[in-house]
């Protein structure tokens, strides 16, 4: 039986005292949630994406990834930023403050890009906007990269382990998930960072 | 008629290759053989996985279930299972299938239990190369996936043995991986492209998914199809993590090891028929992606 029982009732909660009922029920939260995304990025869509974070954070989860295929997703970060801070005003009503959920669209160059400027403090959350190119590329990339270092004579091949590797696929926002939701009844990962997934249980 | 010898099975037969059931002594068994065959036979008519993957997990938790003496007894039920399966698997047309033995955190075990199962490695190698029932009549051609270097000496020269008398064979492949886990593959396959790259039979540009795959351990089979594990867990702790990652159906199963049977593959190989069509174009698709990114 997993520890992690999700509670599928319809009801959508209105505001963050909903998801303190549900979540007595709960064993275990896991820190790193991932998602993956369910169906084509619309108005809709990255609305309900901007809800999920919201309930993501009141459940005690530091850090939400969000999966889609195609780069799109990341293209409207700051779409998706915008509707959660304007979600989080009323969600959290009954909070003492209102927390800082901040997306990131993680590119396989070092530049991330920051939706939100404005707080250079730590966030409550953190968001992560994930896409097939942060998958097998990225260990691509990594590949080669470890392969320019060896020519240069910066390491040896022989001392190319699990843990170097584990290093340099962790952007450092993204480490491994705990759990990995799937919004549809067939599990199929659809690209998925394959690296990041050795023990997380999916859903 | 089914053939008329009785279902006394001595201890050194294969398990997997009864002699048919006896309608008059024991009608139960005789009915069951007989639904698994027609059931074989229809799903046979409809597309086949080429290549199918196992975690045998649940040996232990079976064992204490039905409260063997030794924990380990599990173990030994879990291979008996797995020539069941693997003759189910064979018979409907796969083509291979890639088992997850132990794994490399496997070794954190007790030492009791580890050493068991090593000697149950060995002595099941020695029986693929020399008698198996299951090899001939399936022509399969065995093949050690893993970390080999990390098993006791006297094991890995069965593996050796196992896999050189097998390699002739083309009639399926059977992938055990044994010790093995999905990072260290991963690790392993970048490590020999890039020894590659350094005896300059490579250039670093020329180094993408295709290559990768190449030098993995699994290379030569089919793309997976589909990946069960069984006893409820629910991650892939470890196993054919670039091999699954895409195109392939993940199935986990709420039974152990043992008590797995053709009755619980049916529904996963029939979900696969109906979605078959829609997996051909996806893998159609993401091969241009592949060729047009290569270009």
């Amino acid at each position: 039986m997993t520890p992690y029982s999700i509670n599928l009732w319809p009801k959508t909660p209105i505001n963050s005292l909903h998801i303190e009922q549900d979540l007595k029920n709960l064993d275990k939260v896991p820190k790193h949630l991932a998602v993956l995304f369910w169906g084509g990025i619309n108005e809709k869509r990255l609305k309900e994406a901007a809800q999920l974070c919201c309930w993501a954070w009141c459940s005690g989860i530091k850090m939400l990834s969000i999966y889609n295929v195609e780069d799109d997703l990341k293209n409207n970060a700051q779409l998706l930023q915008s509707y959660i801070d304007t979600f989080s005003r009323h969600f959290f009503i009954n909070e003492k403050f209102i927390p800082i959920i901040r997306v990131t669209a993680l590119f396989a160059s070092t530049k991330n890009v920051y939706s939100n400027n404005e707080n250079s403090n730590l966030p409550d959350m953190q968001v992560n906007l994930i896409s097939y190119a942060d998958g097998r590329p990225r260990i691509v990339e990594v590949a080669k990269s470890l392969a320019e270092d060896v020519i240069q004579g910066k390491m040896t091949s022989d001392e190319l382990d699990i843990e170097e590797l584990d290093r340099r696929l962790s952007v450092p926002r993204f480490s491994e998930p705990q759990l990995l939701i799937l919004f549809s009844p067939k599990i199929e990962l659809e690209g998925f960072p394959p690296w990041h997934i050795h023990l997380t249980e999916i859903l | 008629m089914p053939s008329s010898d009785l279902t006394d099975i001595s201890q050194n037969t294969d398990p997997s290759l009864k002699t048919t059931p006896n309608f008059l002594t024991s009608p139960i068994s005789y009915i069951s053989h007989h639904a698994q065959s027609l059931l074989i036979k229809i799903l046979k008519q409809g597309p086949i996985p080429q290549h199918l993957g196992f975690i045998m997990d649940g040996n232990r938790r079976f064992a204490r279930k039905m409260n063997y003496k030794q924990v380990v007894e599990g173990h030994f039920m879990g291979y008996d299972k797995l020539q069941e399966v693997l003759d189910i698997c064979l018979h409907l047309g796969v083509k291979v299938v890639t088992i997850y033995a132990f794994s490399i955190e496997n070794f954190k075990r007790p030492k009791e239990e580890v050493d068991t199962l090593m000697e149950l490695a060995k002595n099941k190698f020695v029986e693929l190369c020399e008698k198996s029932q299951l090899v001939n009549k399936y022509d399969v051609c065995v093949r050690i996936l893993g970390n080999i270097a990390l098993l006791p000496v006297d094991v890995q020269e069965a593996a050796k043995k196992a896999v050189d008398a097998t390699k002739h064979n083309t009639g399926s492949i059977l992938n055990i991986c044994v010790p093995y886990t999905s990072k260290d593959e991963i690790t392993s396959s970048i490590k020999s492209v890039i020894k590659s790259v350094e005896n300059g039979h490579m250039q670093i540009r020329d180094i993408n998914e295709e290559i990768i795959e190449n030098y993995l351990y699994t290379y030569g089979s089919p793309l997976l199809d589909i990946l069960i594990r069984t006893s409820g867990e629910i991650r892939l702790s470890d196993f054919l993590l670039w091999q699954c990652h895409k195109n392939c159906y993940i199935h986990f199963v709420n039974c152990f090891w043992p008590e797995f049977s053709l009755w619980e593959m049916l529904p996963i190989i029939l979900e696969y028929q109906l979605n078959y069509k829609s997996l051909k174009e996806k893998r159609s698709k993401s091969g241009l992606q592949i060729a047009s990114s290569l270009s």
